[in-house]
């Protein structure tokens, strides 16, 4: 053993001391900023990595229970799975949403998947059957089935559960950020409005911010969005149609379902969709080509189009309690749960 | 599993609760075997048939080794380890490697076939693993060791989960001892390894993952216009970069052997305060080095036999170990620049100049600062994914006001870089003021509540920092 081992025994060590007064300091300091952070409004949220999104995927397959959530941010922050999970007990909830990116590569993947049999609920509009935006979710879904592994899933589930405890393990209060923020800004930041549950869906709290410019910013955002691309012709439209009904055929031969949910836009949001988008020209088409499927525009409902929608195209977490439990009704109408 | 990880803390809690219950030490090593083979199976389970294979090879060689009394047998055996030994490493690690080139030897004789790439997965820490059993087959030919008794015990030599990825390379002789009997350890020697550990996921973590790798792939990425002032920046970085990674994986890994009452060698001793290549060598991956020298280097000849045999095994030695690092050009001119940084340094020694140089603390300083530079260019070239990117890189750390600066700035002045730059600066301060001392004696005579609010600093840190955590850099190799 060397020497700086042995010689320990000699000496007068304080490591009690030292983990004592570490635990305090620990528990004081995180004790302090916690509270700061709850004083100031700041939820805990958690970041969605591949991971993560693996754990939720796997437990797609094999059950036949299970009823899974694809889309983007709509369907992330517009359906609330505490609801979704207490009042159908008997199912797994599982959200499969990401972000920013349309889910043509998840449905391809469940499609694939011989495990899988459940119900999708899938956030649908026309623009992401754009050739252009097919692969977005493919990384996550390759990852999935070429690099994940049991113990990486696990890993990150457990890290979000834990994560989501503290509000200072927010991903945007990072060492990085704060530093940044506060150089910039001179001041601490403001609460953020959304929050990402352990289970990768979200919550939106639209009071935390000034509504009408984040309405705007999303608006022209959404304008630059459909003027970067040209909108698909007819026949790509019908082609790609015909790719998600094969997808939705091959889910149903193995006793699944797939239901397309569009979710709600608000008026200004509405008539930039209908420009580029018009409704008689790709949903009402895709319902005369594919009769068959199963699907729910907001503009058919009253009750769902009722919704206020801050920001133009999100629901606000204070009204996802009342919009999931009717989408779950109306999936009852469709008699896909019980 | 990665010791960033919140399931390997879980692991290792579980692991010092069976470690310090009171079952039998045969129990206890058992428990601690099938622990290991579990952290490297959370990883790709069929992988671990390979770590068998290499334990069950040198086990069995290494007892026909010691049987036979021919030299020409013993020679045979010996070759049957390193057929299966470096043979797994040339399958796995540099097939396509080999494959590539041999295609472009091929091309360019006139004679165009192309081969399927293999897509083999590269075994984690398989470089780590062969180069320990190799070690222990080695000793066992040059009779500087007698096989061991206890298959289990060899087992958990090769295996032991806290080095099995990355190292530090034990060697038998020093390790196998230690499961004669379990060591008894105190708080103290406890509380160290659990310092070290805390330490080294702080290097891990905060150094390496949040201040410096994000800089550093900006500007490898952005090669192609990169300024001076961000090549520099970028160079610098991740010289540091890769010693906090590295060196935290390191210290993790000799700490929680530490805590579970094991003694591992250490692998670093503060390199970038190193003054010339020999004493660099002696301080940066210092297992891989001293593995290099007794396996390699001196079965060479070594310094025997003349200034030419020896600069020759000198260059063979490191541009092997360049290659160790990776199936890649750059790691190859990464180990030829470290030989030739060698070899002038003999050169030196030996010419007038050399022995005209009286050493004292300024010299010392600005022979430092030049071995940290020599050491910055070549970490410019392993970092590198070819020659070309390792060009633009170099290129602009010495166009000053030429075209290089006409790009913009690919890194940002913010308060984020100062505060890099701060950490870079503090870090290289600790180099030079480690650079004679012992990491367990400093922390040894340090106030209790100093130590406490360093120990609290490092922890929230590191949970501020967990968003940006990667794998460890030398998984790879």
């Amino acid at each position: 053993m060397p020497s700086f081992i042995s010689s320990f025994n000699s000496k007068i060590n304080n490591w009690w001391l030292t983990w004592l007064l570490s635990a305090w300091l620990l528990l004081l300091s995180i004790g302090w900023y916690e509270s700061l952070l709850s004083s100031k409004g700041f939820m805990p949220s958690i970041e969605v990595n591949q991971d993560l999104w693996s754990w939720n995927r796997r437990q797609a397959g094999d059950q036949s229970n299970a009823i899974v959530l694809v889309g983007a941010s709509r369907i992330q922050l517009g359906l609330d799975t505490k609801v979704l999970r207490s009042e159908l007990v008997d199912k797994e909830i599982v959200p499969l949403a990401i972000n920013g990116q349309y889910p043509m590569a998840t449905i391809k993947g469940l499609a694939a998947d011989e495990t899988f049999n459940g119900l999708v609920l899938m956030s649908f509009m026309a623009q992401m059957l754009e050739p252009q935006y097919e692969e977005m979710q493919a990384e996550y879904n390759q990852y999935y089935t070429q690099k994940s592994s049991w113990y990486r899933s696990f890993d990150a589930y457990l890290t979000a559960h834990i994560k989501f405890q503290f509000r200072f393990l927010h991903p945007l209060l990072g060492l990085n950020d704060l530093v940044n923020y506060f150089s910039a800004k001179k001041k601490f930041p403001d609460p953020f409005y959304v929050s990402i549950y352990p289970d990768t869906s979200a919550a939106g709290d639209y009071s935390l911010v000034d509504v009408e410019p984040l309405k705007q910013y999303f608006i022209d955002d959404k304008k630059i969005n459909y003027q970067a691309f040209s909108i698909m012709d007819k026949d790509t439209w019908l082609s790609q149609l015909d790719k998600l009904s094969k997808y939705i055929q091959t889910i149903r031969a193995r006793g699944g379902e797939v239901v397309l949910l569009r979710f709600p836009t608000d008026d200004i949001h509405w008539l930039l969709d209908e420009t580029y988008y018009p409704r008689a020209e790709f949903w009402d088409v895709m319902l005369d080509t594919i009769p068959q499927i199963k699907a729910i525009h907001f503009k058919d409902d009253e009750v769902l189009n009722s919704f206020n929608l801050p920001d133009s195209s999100h629901l606000d977490q204070a009204d996802t309690k009342s919009f999931t439990m009717h989408i779950i009704s109306m999936l009852k109408q469709l008699q896909l749960i019980e | 599993m990665l010791f960033n990880s919140l399931t390997f803390l879980l692991f290792f809690f579980w692991v010092i609760v069976v470690h310090y219950s009171p079952l039998k030490w045969s129990f206890k090593k058992g428990h601690l075997l099938l622990a290991s083979y579990a952290f490297y199976a959370a990883w790709n389970p069929p992988f671990v048939l390979l770590l068998w294979l290499s334990t069950l090879v040198d086990w069995q060689v290494a007892k026909k080794i010691d049987q036979q009394h021919q030299p020409q047998k013993r020679k045979h055996w010996l070759w049957l380890s390193l057929s299966i030994n470096l043979g797994m490493l040339v399958v796995f690690k540099y097939a396509e490697f080999l494959l590539v080139n041999f295609q472009l030897l091929l091309a360019y004789l006139g004679v165009n076939v192309t081969f399927a790439d293999p897509g083999l997965i590269l075994p984690m820490g398989i470089s780590f693993f062969t180069f320990q059993t190799l070690s222990y087959t080695l000793d066992v030919y040059f009779k500087r060791l007698k096989p061991w008794h206890g298959f289990l015990d060899y087992a958990l030599f090769v295996g032991f989960f806290p080095q099995l990825v990355a190292g530090p390379i034990v060697r038998a002789k020093s390790f196998l001892p230690q499961l004669i009997k379990q060591s008894r350890i105190n708080i103290n020697q406890f509380s160290i390894g659990l310092t070290f550990f805390i330490i080294g996921l702080f290097q891990k973590m905060v150094m390496a993952d949040s201040f410096f790798a994000p800089i550093v792939d900006q500007v490898f990425a952005q090669h192609e216009s990169i300024d001076t002032a961000s090549s520099w920046l970028g160079s610098l970085f991740f010289s540091a970069q890769i010693f906090c990674d590295f060196s935290g994986y390191s210290l993790c890994a000799i700490g929680l052997a530490m805590c579970l009452g094991f003694v591992l060698p250490i692998n670093f001793r503060s390199p970038f305060a190193a003054i010339g290549f020999s004493d660099l060598w002696r301080r940066w991956h210092i297992s891989l080095s001293s593995w290099l020298r007794d396996y390699l280097y001196i079965p060479l000849g070594g310094n025997r036999n003349g200034d030419f045999n020896r600069y020759r095994n000198l260059m063979i030695t490191m541009l092997l170990g360049g290659l160790w690092h990776g199936a890649a050009w750059t790691f190859v001119i990464w180990g030829a620049l470290h030989g030739s940084y060698l070899v002038i340094e003999q050169l030196i020694k030996q010419s007038r100049l050399g022995q005209y140089i009286k050493p004292n603390a300024g010299i010392n300083l600005c022979l430092g600062l030049l071995t940290f530079f020599a050491v910055m260019l070549a970490f410019v070239v392993f970092r590198s994914e070819n020659i070309s990117q390792a060009w633009d890189i170099i290129s602009a750390l010495f166009v000053f006001g030429d075209s290089s600066n006409k790009h913009a700035p690919v890194i940002e002045q913010n308060a984020w870089l100062y505060l890099v730059c701060t950490a870079f600066i503090l870090m290289m301060w600790s180099q030079w003021f480690m650079r004679n001392r012992n990491l367990s004696e400093v922390l040894d005579r340090t106030h209790a509540a100093v130590r406490a609010l360093l120990i609290t600093g490092a922890l929230l840190l590191i949970m501020l920092s967990t968003g940006n955590s990667n794998a460890f850099i030398y998984f790879q190799f």
